[in-house]
């Protein structure tokens, strides 16, 4: 491998899209530990963080002809398969049988007792800035992946409100992110 | 629309992180297409959440990596296949060309059909797809706004039949009504007594106090042989016409003072509000 090469965004996927050898170790390389952070956030267990992990490598080499630059950067794209393959195993019965299963009664309260290693990285320490009833909102619609509608009745609150406080709650963490 | 609103509503994030329902996404992909200045914040945003999420990696097991390509391999391999069948294909046509071309040409306009077909069906698909996304997002605003027409209505019930509850008691004819009036500097003040004759149990109405301040609550006492007797606190929070206050079996007064919440042993004479005699 030969980490000295670096490829703009757009050789990138053109190599992948050829399914060039050398452009699965440049990802690898470049992604594999940013892709792994999001898992971990979400399913908070290394061994299977380590599986949905080579799930997602998978899935975007599969499904790389389907990733359309005009609606997002290659990474937004990837970060976001990897969030819903996590999200798709907290939900799967695997998952739920394990101890590993997080409390999804929606009391985010709870939430802060399970939480490992994965306290203070990446962007859960962004979240974790936001005032508290922001941060259960995005606890809820992030990494549990609950629609508002679900939202709104585990919060016992109108959806039209979940929308907004989610909004400005996102409004908040992107000034955390700069 | 006003897009610099649009950029700051919070939509850019939904979008990027996977937040937005279809509806928003189809409306973002829209007015990205026509707005350059919506693409440019979408994509200083998700440079700022790449880099974020870079410098935040967490190595993987080392394993993984080799792992992770075997798997990959598996996937190619059955790729090499579906290639080198459609190759044959082509060698077969190339033998027998003029029958084959002009069975071409009849799959070519059929073909030509389907896809127009196919795409006339995609566009239906999607659009009656957006009209029962508006239906079910009505809905739920209606669905919404009947439950809370529903509590209301329940509450303004609730509320109703305490009012009448309450009046009943006081047309009672075994309740006997005590005016007292307010005193001294609170000559504005007025509190009417109902003592029920028979059970002795003692409510107060508040025709005009003032709103008691932090800490402090009013106390109802009864003068029972020249001496104040404790008849009760007064709970103001709760808006009722009439509050119950304690039994006193006989008395010559009733006065309300102003006393730190939850009352006193013994009255102070200079929070005097109202006072009224038998």
């Amino acid at each position: 491998m030969s980490l000295k090469q670096t490829y703009t965004e757009a050789e990138l996927v053109v190599l992948l899209k050829k399914r060039n050898n050398s452009s699965y170790d440049y990802l690898y390389d470049h992604y594999s530990g940013a892709l792994y952070s999001i898992i971990l956030q979400i399913v908070q267990d290394e061994n299977i963080a380590a599986d949905v992990l080579q799930e997602v490598f998978v899935n975007i080499w599969k499904k790389i002809d389907s990733y359309d630059e005009t609606k997002g950067r290659l990474f937004t794209w990837m970060l976001n398969i990897a969030r819903n393959a996590a999200i798709d195993m907290i939900r799967s019965k695997t998952y739920r049988n394990s101890n590993r299963s997080v409390s999804l009664d929606g009391n985010a309260d709870n939430l802060q007792s399970t939480q490992l290693q994965v306290d203070g990285i990446g962007l859960r320490r962004a979240v974790d800035k936001l005032k508290p009833e922001q941060r259960s909102l995005i606890e809820l619609a992030y990494f549990l992946g609950y629609t508002h509608e679900e939202i709104a009745e585990i919060e016992a609150i109108p959806l039209g409100t979940v929308k907004t406080r989610i909004r400005a709650a996102l409004q908040q963490l992107r000034t955390f992110l700069k | 629309m006003n897009i610099q609103e649009y950029i700051q509503s919070g939509i850019i994030e939904s979008y990027v992180l996977g937040l937005a329902s279809e509806e928003e996404r189809l409306e973002f992909e829209s007015v990205c297409a026509t707005y350059p200045e919506v693409v440019e914040a979408r994509e200083a945003l998700e440079l700022s959440l790449e880099h974020q999420a870079v410098s935040n990696a967490v190595t993987p097991p080392a394993y993984l990596k080799d792992k992770i390509r075997s798997a990959i391999g598996g996937q190619q391999a059955s790729n090499e296949v579906t290639t080198s069948y459609t190759t044959t294909e082509n060698d077969y046509a190339d033998e027998d060309q003029p029958l084959i071309i002009r069975k071409l040409f009849s799959l070519r306009s059929a073909a030509a059909a389907a896809i127009i077909l196919l795409g006339a069906s995609t566009l239906l698909n999607f659009y009656f797809y957006r009209e029962n996304g508006k239906l079910v997002k009505a809905f739920n605003d209606l669905s919404v706004q009947h439950s809370q027409l529903v509590n209301n209505n329940q509450s303004m019930q609730a509320k109703l039949q305490d009012y009448a509850a309450n009046f009943e008691h006081i047309r009672n004819p075994r309740m006997k009504a005590v005016k007292l009036p307010g005193v001294s500097a609170n000559s504005s003040s007025m509190c009417t007594v109902y003592w029920d004759m028979q059970t002795k149990d003692v409510y107060l109405m508040v025709n005009n106090l003032p709103k008691p301040a932090t800490g402090m609550q009013y106390q109802l006492w009864a003068m029972v042989d020249g001496k104040p007797v404790d008849a009760g606190m007064l709970d103001m929070d709760k808006d009722n016409m009439v509050v119950k206050m304690k039994n006193i079996p006989s008395a010559t007064a009733f006065a309300v003072t102003l006393e730190k919440k939850g009352g006193s042993p013994t009255p102070d004479m200079n929070a005097m509000y109202v006072m009224g005699t038998i």
